[in-house]
């Protein structure tokens, strides 16, 4: 028994050793590469996850604030912002300008390409939102996350 | 109106009564109106801000989340919902962002308000701060009150607002005036219909006070006055403790009753004031009388004085006449004396003349008388130089024969002597003509003293005339100056006449003066005696006058 633990044990540190260095080739591919897979959710998500479409909503302010701060709006109001193959600009990558799947999810290119669930993450819980759903935002807006945003 | 007011009592205590209540209750409205002016407009502010913190909070979920759409909504619901009401909420550039007048969205907020109301937002944009006042203005065509309240860049902002700015923007809520003002003219029409009526009810308390209280104590009072005024003193006033209208009627019946004494003395003083106004009316008369007979005497002795001033005068005046005349005269001699020196001093000045024009026709004669002698010596001469002349002639011819003689030899000598005769021939012929030329001179010295002798013999006859002229004025001028002497003599006469006369005159005018002054004083004392007497004849008069109008008394 204790050497069956033993090698599962082995086997899911090389699993996750494995990922780890695969994750460093990922790169953000936008919510349409999900679609053809994942119509059901994708459809969900971009019709009840407000954030889905929230990039409209900081253009709307973006006369009224400094370059700085409209730049700072584009970590939460954007896909991947200031990581490798994440938004950079909305003419430079338009198909990330929103918050998509993979802000959950991390880059989607590799699982897009293997369908492999291992190439993408599964299994998440809110520290992955509290970068953007802080504590203040929370107690000033009642923007609490939902797992699951969009109930998909 | 104004003969009402003079004649009643109760209109005059009526008219500052009625200011007074006017004035308070006009005071009374202006500060009630005004009171609810400001409670009205405090009202409104407090109203509008309210409204602002309302709206504001209702649309920070939705913008929250950028539902934009829904604002939109809320604030058109507002504007179907709610009449004279104008919301406006506008970013940081003063650009509506909402409005609940659809056509002010992204447009300025001066398009909208203007005025203090606009000054106010740009000092809010600028500061963060607001006035606590409301502000009129005009919306719509009516007027409307504005609370200008600011949208601070609160922490819960920063998330879309980021945190740079610390005014995003601000909130205007516009109220309808028009309500709050149909109220306080409401209140007004009420305050006033209200005052009008109190005021007549004033009128009428005042009315029915005079009618009951003071009118009848009043019209005693005037009864009491009316037999004083027609002389009555014969009835008597019983009059109780009272008000102060008794208090008058009493102090009337005291003092009608002092003067129904004061009366009754006067008519004994008027008595004996008759008797001595009287006695004063005879001695006028008998003075007037003797100053009269005095005056009339004075009157006699000033003609008389005047008279004789009046002679002394012609008198005075005839001397003065025949001074005047003798001075004529002696001007006259002194004038004819001056004239006479002149014509003597002439003649001898014209004998002086004549003596040297008689000296010098005689020089003149001499020297004609000598030049007669002169040309006789000449006519000698001219005698001498002929026979000259002959005689050189004649040698000459002697000459020309010796010359021809001589032959060739004398040919030169024969030109010499042709030369000579006729040089002798020409000498000859000037002789000749001297001769006759010193013949005319003759004649004519001979014509000249002739002329010259008969003119000195005028001029003796006229030398001897005018010392016959000198003579007769020697004698004329003694006879003047003895005239002159004469006349003086009778001058200084006459002035010593004149003299006496004007000093009779003096006298005469002083006694003159006298008696004017003593007909001036009789005129004086005539005067006096005169009014002494009609002052006594009106006093007399007066005191039965006053007799008369004291019978007039009932006492």
């Amino acid at each position: 028994m204790r050497q069956i633990l033993g090698v599962c044990l082995i086997g899911l540190l090389m699993v996750g050793l494995t990922g780890a260095a695969g994750a460093e080739d990922k790169v953000y591919v936008g919510s349409q590469a999900c679609k053809d897979c994942h119509e059901k959710e994708y459809e969900k998500f971009s019709k009840f996850s407000r954030k889905s479409h929230s990039f409209s909503n900081i253009k709307k302010m973006e006369k009224k604030l400094t370059p700085e701060e409209y730049k700072g709006c584009f970590q939460c109001h954007t896909t991947g912002y200031g990581q490798a193959g994440g938004f950079v600009s909305e003419e430079k990558t338009p198909e990330l300008k929103n918050p998509g799947c993979e802000v959950c999810h991390g880059p989607g290119s590799r699982h897009a390409e293997t369908g492999d669930p291992y190439d993408i993450i599964t299994q998440m819980d809110t520290d992955n939102c509290t970068v953007c759903h802080n504590e203040a935002r929370n107690s000033e807006f009642n923007f609490n996350p939902l797992l699951f945003g969009g109930a998909h | 109106m104004i003969t009402l007011f003079k004649r009643r009592l109760w209109i005059k205590v009526l008219v500052p009564v009625s200011v007074c209540v006017l004035l308070v209750m006009g005071i009374s409205l202006w500060v009630s109106l005004k009171d609810q002016n400001t409670l009205g407009r405090q009202q409104l502010t407090t109203q509008n801000k309210t409204l602002a913190l309302a709206i504001e909070g209702g649309m920070f979920e939705a913008l929250a989340i950028g539902d934009n759409d829904t604002v939109r909504t809320q604030f058109k619901t507002l504007h179907d919902t709610v009449k004279g009401l104008g919301v406006f909420v506008y970013d940081f550039n003063g650009l509506v962002s909402f409005s609940t007048d659809v056509d002010s969205v992204a447009k300025p907020m001066d398009r909208v308000i203007s005025g203090p109301a606009l000054g106010d937002i740009n000092e809010m944009m600028a500061s963060g701060k607001t006035s606590s006042d409301s502000f009129q203005v005009v919306y719509q065509g009516e007027d409307y009150l504005v609370k200008n309240d600011p949208i601070p860049n609160e922490p819960r902002c920063y998330h879309c607002h980021g945190s740079s700015r610390t005014v995003l923007g601000g909130i205007s809520v516009l109220s309808s005036m028009t309500q709050m003002q149909a109220g306080i003219q409401k209140g007004k029409t009420k305050s006033i219909l209200i005052s009008t009526a109190g005021l007549a009810l004033i009128v009428f308390t005042v009315w029915l006070f005079f009618f009951l209280i003071v009118n009848k104590k009043v019209r005693q009072v005037l009864n009491a006055a009316s037999s004083l005024r027609q002389k009555d003193f014969t009835h008597e006033y019983e009059v109780k403790e009272g008000d102060e209208i008794n208090h008058i009627l009493n102090r009337m019946s005291m003092v009608s009753k002092e003067l129904k004494a004061t009366i009754q003395e006067i008519i004994q003083g008027s008595v004996a004031l008759g008797e001595s106004s009287t006695t004063l009316t005879g001695i006028a008369a008998s003075l007037n009388d003797s100053s009269t007979e005095t005056s009339k005497k004075a009157s006699n002795v000033s003609a008389a004085a005047e008279e004789m001033s009046t002679n002394n005068a012609a008198i005075a005046r005839a001397m003065d006449d025949a001074t005047d005349t003798l001075n004529s005269v002696a001007a006259a001699v002194d004038e004819m004396t001056a004239t006479v020196g002149e014509i003597a001093k002439n003649s001898a000045e014209s004998k002086a003349v004549i003596d040297k024009v008689v000296a010098s026709f005689e020089v003149i004669l001499k020297a004609v008388e000598e030049l007669g002698v002169r040309a006789e010596d000449v006519d000698e001469v001219t005698d001498e130089i002929s026979s000259i002349s002959e005689q050189v002639s004649l040698l000459a011819l002697n000459a020309k024969i010796e010359a021809a003689r001589a032959g060739e030899a004398g040919k030169g000598f024969a030109v010499v002597a042709q030369e000579i005769t006729e040089l002798a021939s020409d000498t000859s012929k000037s002789t000749q003509e001297a001769d006759e030329k010193l013949a005319r001179i003759k004649v004519t010295a001979k014509e000249l003293i002739t002329q010259v002798s008969g003119l000195t013999g005028d001029v003796k006859a006229s030398d001897q005339a005018i010392s016959g002229i000198a003579t007769a004025v020697e004698e004329q001028n003694a006879t003047t100056q003895e005239i002159s002497r004469s006349i003086n003599d009778a001058s200084e006469k006459i002035s010593s006449v004149n003299e006496s006369v004007n000093q009779g005159a003096e006298v005469a005018s002083e006694i003159a003066k006298d008696v004017v002054d003593v007909e001036a004083m009789s005129g004086h004392v005539q005067e006096q005696s005169s009014a002494f007497s009609t002052d006594s004849e009106r006093l007399s008069s007066m005191a039965e006058k006053f007799s008369q109008l004291m019978k007039q008394f009932k006492i």
